[in-house]
């Protein structure tokens, strides 16, 4: 058993020291009797923050962790520390008056909203579902049910924006690269785009690779690419050359989800290529090689054993050995990134979980870090749903970490049911998604209590709760959106080092013959999981 | 039917429940949202048979025990709020605990000892009113209720040495001796009564508030 100021995260073998309670013997109590009443902790004159958070455990990539208010004022974060009253407490960072709302998150951890840099939005459902599972900010490349792999045409950019007035999230757009010419991807982009995508499905070959790149560093945003995985004009060294050494992010970095096979993997470890996994190769589990063959070929239209190839390029897809380097390279930090690749082979709604799977599942097999919590492997795991994906992308003045300055996007878990079941989800520190019962009943938790929208997800909320990431030549375009417009910035020139937390560079190689994954001459490999935590634990299934 | 909303909401716990029934006739253990829904539902049709509130309270506690849920879940099922139908319209019902537990806890709690977080300055006080009197922890002791006696002068400046959230509770003609510690921070007073308002080191803050409380007939003043 833990020791008694260790707090376990769900049912995973992931323990955190929370601390010590900053607000000491100042804690922020409401309800009858509580501190919270106009003299005490809290001050008639004007002064304190509109919104903190207190009493929370709060988990951030750049705070790291700690027992901490958070006040949060026009949506942003603009204290962190001891809340109260300064008329009475010593050391108050957040000041409390008569007119702050306060979200009394005793018992809770906070992290920063997810950010999903891999969304196909094939149906809208993908909203709440991503909501439901901690995540506040997508990076979108479709509209429906369309061969688009990009967000494109114009019309459509602008019919995605006008949806997305009724949902609570960030968002930005990727428009197809793939274009040997960079006409169609500068107007893509000008109609409202904030990156580009390139995906074999559509081209993936050097002239579209060099065009993108070109169109990315005149703008300022990221390229994300799914590489050629037929190596049909270009293998892996001729993407390579045609990246020429500039920054890039190599989604589905494993492979499974797509790129050169067998060795898109050998992506990893180099300076200049930000790398993220999909959902779902992560973590490793003794399923995860069936479950891929029958997935790939649904996702992909292949017809294995009806129609010539189909079955080989199956078979080079999807295999044993980088699946089970994956999780590995996860946690040496080679990988700096999670993602969905929702309703293109991922699941939105399990980042956060996978994610955490894969840490429980790497400290089960590989072991502590010596001391007796895991607070720097969850910090690590935490930074590739969150700061990274913001940093990677160009977003992170605004959102990724809890850091003073940044949109209030918190998500609150009970410890016990951490990234399993969110209590409650703020967007610019308003509550639009969490836990809540019967409408009828004499209190909010009355059976049965759902995870769903909450106040600022209805109505014209979620325009003001919400930002619109835009390229610069985007900045200014016609769009049917009220809400506000931030620059993707910060993108080009990215290296290995700027990915928190996850800053291990090497040599990576696939080894098709030996079937296995090397970093640096070492095997790297796990054993397959049976089962996961955060998971059957809680869920209906 | 013309189904109201809450009655949409009922149905869905019938619905989980009926999962956990089926699932837990297989003899599997029961995870998190099957514990919960079918303690939940068991509930709500105690009240359905007829039984009265406490009977309803005690069937919550009945349903489940630690032996068929799976290892983590007792501990995680803490509290169960429903609302059953009973004769005399919905009622609120709360479980806590209710895999580990028998019965429902009791809420008369033994008296408890205040914790001090600090020695402080020993003050005794006295509720000569004829109501209950409950002291919080961050409250300016010299401007508590005027019926309470104790010495207003000492008490200047002065709080509770209790956790946030704790009282101390003077029933009508009781006295305690309570540890108090000095008001932190920046030391300013505002509106805790209608004694001081301002900074209570500023010079004759304290002779004019006490010249205020013997006029409004503050008991120690």
């Amino acid at each position: 058993m833990p020791d008694d100021d260790l707090v376990r995260l769900a049912d995973s073998s992931l323990l955190i020291d929370p601390g010590p309670d900053e607000q000491g013997h100042d804690e922020i109590a409401a309800g009858w009797g509580g501190t919270m009443r106009d003299g005490l902790a809290v001050r008639a004159e004007r002064g304190g923050v509109e919104i903190a958070i207190t009493g929370a455990i709060v988990i951030d990539p750049m705070l790291g962790i700690r027992r901490c208010a958070i006040g949060i004022t026009d949506g942003r974060i603009v204290a962190i520390g001891k809340a109260g009253n300064p008329d009475t407490m010593d050391g108050v960072e957040v000041v409390l008056d008569t007119a702050t709302a306060v979200f009394d998150a005793r018992g809770w951890i906070a992290t920063p909203g997810g950010i999903d840099t891999h969304v196909h939005l094939l149906s809208p459902q993908v909203v709440d579902a991503a909501l439901a599972g901690g995540i506040t900010s997508l990076v979108i490349q479709d509209f429906g049910p369309v061969w688009n792999l990009g967000s494109n045409p114009p019309e459509a950019m602008a019919a995605t924006w006008g949806s997305f007035e009724a949902h609570p999230v960030n968002v930005a757009l990727l428009v197809r690269g793939s274009s040997a010419r960079p006409g169609p991807v500068e107007r893509a982009l000008a109609a409202g785009g904030a990156g580009l995508k390139i995906h074999e499905d559509v081209g993936a070959g050097v002239p579209q690779i060099r065009c993108a790149l070109d169109v990315a560093e005149r703008h300022d945003v990221q390229l994300a690419i799914h590489t050629d995985g037929l190596n049909e004009s270009a293998g892996l060294a001729d993407t390579l050359a045609a990246i020429d050494g500039r920054t890039i992010h190599a989604f589905h970095i494993e492979g499974a989800g797509g790129g050169h096979a067998p060795n898109v993997f050998e992506l990893a470890g180099r300076s200049h290529v930000l790398t993220s996994s999909t959902t779902p190769t992560v973590p490793y589990g003794v399923s995860t090689v069936a479950e891929h063959r029958a997935m790939v070929a649904a996702v992909h239209v292949l017809e294995p054993g009806r129609r010539h190839g189909d079955s080989a390029i199956l078979n080079h897809r999807v295999r044993r050995a980088t699946m089970a380097a994956e999780p590995v390279l996860h946690d040496l930090g080679v990988i700096h990134m999670m993602s969905s690749d929702s309703q293109g082979m991922g699941r939105i709604g399990e980042i956060t979980s996978r994610t955490f799977q894969c840490a429980s599942a790497m400290r089960e097999e590989r072991g502590g870090e010596g001391g007796r919590h895991d607070n720097e492997r969850v910090l690590r795991y935490l930074a590739k749903l969150t700061i990274n994906p913001a940093i990677a992308h160009g977003m992170a003045r605004h959102v990724g970490s809890l850091e003073l300055g940044k949109l209030a996007d918190v998500v609150f878990w009970r410890p016990d049911m951490f990234a399993v079941r969110p209590e409650l989800v703020l967007k610019a520190g308003l509550p639009v998604w969490g836990a809540s019962g019967s409408g009828n009943a004499s209190t909010a938790m009355t059976e049965p209590v759902s995870v769903q929208r909450q106040v600022a997800a209805y109505g014209t909320a979620p325009g003001r709760v919400s930002l619109a990431f835009l390229a610069g030549s985007a900045l200014a375009a016609d769009l049917p959106i009220t809400r506000p417009r931030a620059r993707v910035e910060g993108c080009r020139g990215l290296t290995a080092a700027d990915m928190v937390r996850n800053t291990r560079t090497g040599v990576v190689r696939v080894d098709a013959v030996r079937d296995v994954v090397t970093l640096d001459g070492e095997v790297v490999a796990a054993e397959p999981v049976s089962r996961v935590a955060f998971s059957g634990t809680y869920l209906l299934g | 039917m013309r189904l109201l909303p809450r009655e949409i909401d009922r149905l869905l716990v019938f619905q989980a429940a009926e999962l956990a029934r089926r699932r837990r006739s297989r003899g599997l253990l029961l995870n998190q949202a099957e514990a919960m829904a079918l303690i939940s539902d068991e509930t709500l049709e105690a009240a359905r048979d007829g039984l009265v509130f406490a009977a309803v309270e005690q069937a919550g506690y009945t349903v489940l025990g630690p032996e068929d849920v799976l290892p983590e879940v007792a501990a995680i099922v803490t509290r169960i709020e429903l609302e059953p139908l009973f004769g005399d319209g919905p009622r609120l019902v709360v479980l806590h605990e209710p895999i580990m537990r028998s019965a429902p806890p009791s809420l008369e709690g033994a008296a408890v000892e205040p914790t001090w977080i600090a020695d402080g300055v020993a003050l005794v006080l006295t509720n000569r009113a004829e109501v209950p009197v409950a002291i919080t922890s961050h409250f300016h002791l010299f401007e508590v209720n005027r019926d309470v006696e104790l010495d207003r002068s000492a008490a200047w400046g002065m709080r509770l040495a209790l956790p946030a959230g704790a009282k101390l509770v003077l029933e009508p003609g009781a006295s305690a001796t309570a540890r108090a510690m000095p008001i932190a921070g920046l030391r300013v007073v505002r509106g805790h009564g209608p004694l001081v308002d301002g900074a209570l080191d500023a010079p004759g803050a304290r002779d004019a508030a006490l010249a205020r409380a013997r006029d409004q007939g503050y008991r120690g003043a």
